[in-house]
């Protein structure tokens, strides 16, 4: 029997500060990052830039096959359950005398290392319903020998009007990769943007970031932008300028860099989950609520709120939501009846706990 | 008597959770669910091969999933987020 992972683009970027790499050495060096901080012994898959094994096998980020020795699927399941899949494998294959526990395979939960100070620059308050773009980064030519990483990387997202009427709000945000190690230089100038546009079409034409009073930090620079572009939505270039030093390695290089940003949705871009959480200081989020408990269901991790406004919803918990009741951060906790804040994005709940 | 307060309230408050869960169409479709359907749209069925794409070992090298044949596989998808 053979175990394999399959390296996929990120689902919930800016957790733990990583970002969706740009090319597939990058993504080649995700997967180290992953048995580095996971320290599985089971070999991975990297899937191509295209995210053609995403694509082909059904584009969930946590599903699982079963294979059998003709090739064909014998089990399939959109969200990995590691006690179903080994009642699978006894069902197909025979149950084993010392099952192998998770206790056992000693796994590791290391978070990237932090090379200078974060939670220093606010995140910024951001409209809700923003929804990633499709960015080209204009990678190094075939010529160059040795191109510069893009070392901060570029995450757009847009509001619903904007993605389909041109106009609307951009959202902007440079991300350090946390894979090179490097840190802004607060020293010098700070990060510039320029977008190829009028002041007219783009607003503003041309940003730069916070001055901040430290040496050095890593967190986001990120910023809103009103755009004016007419209903074809042509593609905006940028140019970004910036300061990367690493410690390490003992360097700080001035970078300038470029982008195309493409009006239309990026389904393989991921979902920001709880905005700031691992990166910088968890100020930003999506909106906040209380309301009371109606109904939790913590098998299918569902609750159902009473909102102040009367209107009565059921949201499911994301993934990695935050639970804090009293100490607790397991769902079962709470019960029918308390009132709670709730933190939600996307539909779901990334948060909640006692008001 | 405080307690069939409580129970009372309960009632209340459930009541329509209990008609919300029902009714999936009051439901907003979340991402999880999203998901789902994505999934069992275009995901390999059960009898089916699996598509012959390549992805990369860790060392860069190309490996076929068509290739993966001659004993149980499994296949779980993940990333570091």
């Amino acid at each position: 029997m053979k175990f394999f992972y399959i390296y996929k683009a990120l689902a919930h970027p800016e957790n733990d500060g990583y970002v969706q790499p740009f090319t597939q050495a990058e993504r080649l060096l995700h997967v180290k990052e992953a048995r580095r901080t996971i320290g599985s012994r089971v070999p991975w898959i990297c899937d191509t830039m295209d995210n053609a094994l995403k694509h082909a096998l059904g584009d969930a980020p946590n599903s699982e096959f079963v294979i059998d020795p003709e090739g064909k699927v014998v089990r399939r399941r959109q969200w990995s359950r590691p006690e179903e899949l080994r009642r699978d494998l006894e069902e197909l294959v025979g149950s084993v005398e010392q099952p192998t526990l998770v206790s056992d395979l000693q796994l590791k939960t290391e978070r990237p290392s932090q090379v200078a100070a974060k939670g220093v620059v606010p995140r910024i308050e951001r409209p809700s319903g923003l929804e990633a773009l499709r960015i080209e980064p204009k990678l190094a030519d075939d010529g160059d020998k040795k191109p510069v990483p893009f070392y901060a990387k570029l995450r757009a997202e847009a509001d619903a009007s904007l993605r389909q009427s041109g106009r609307g709000t951009l959202s902007v945000g440079f991300h350090l990769d946390p894979l090179y190690h490097v840190h802004w230089n607060n020293l010098v100038k700070p990060l510039h943007v320029e977008f190829d546009a009028d002041e007219d079409a783009v607003t503003p034409r041309v940003w730069d970031g916070p001055r901040v009073d430290l040496d050095s930090d890593i967190d986001p620079r990120e910023f809103l932008v009103q755009v004016n572009i007419g209903e074809e939505r042509k593609p905006l270039g940028l140019t970004v300028k910036y300061f990367a030093c690493s410690d390490e390695q003992g360097f700080c290089l001035a970078v300038t860099q470029r982008y195309t940003i493409h009006f239309e949705r990026d389904p393989d871009a991921g979902r920001v989950q709880n905005r700031g959480r691992g990166g910088a200081r968890s100020g930003g989020g999506g909106p906040t609520s209380i309301g009371t408990l109606v109904w939790v269901d913590s098998k299918e991790s569902e609750v159902s709120v009473l909102l102040g406004n009367g209107e009565l919803k059921t949201f499911r918990l994301s993934a990695n939501a935050r639970l804090m009741r009293r100490g607790s951060d397991d769902l079962r906790d709470f019960e029918p009846g308390e009132s709670v804040r709730i933190r939600i994005e996307d539909g779901e709940i990334t948060g909640m706990a006692l008001p | 008597m405080r307690a069939l307060f409580a129970m009372f309230s309960f009632t209340l408050l459930a009541t329509p959770a209990i008609f919300a869960q029902d009714n999936p169409d009051r439901r907003e479709v979340s991402p999880r669910e999203r998901v789902n359907r994505q999934f069992d749209a275009g995901a390999p069925k059960l009898g089916d091969s699996l598509p012959d794409i390549a992805g990369l070992t860790e060392d860069g090298q190309e490996i076929r999933l068509s290739s993966l044949k001659g004993q149980h596989t499994v296949l779980v998808f993940g990333c570091l987020t």
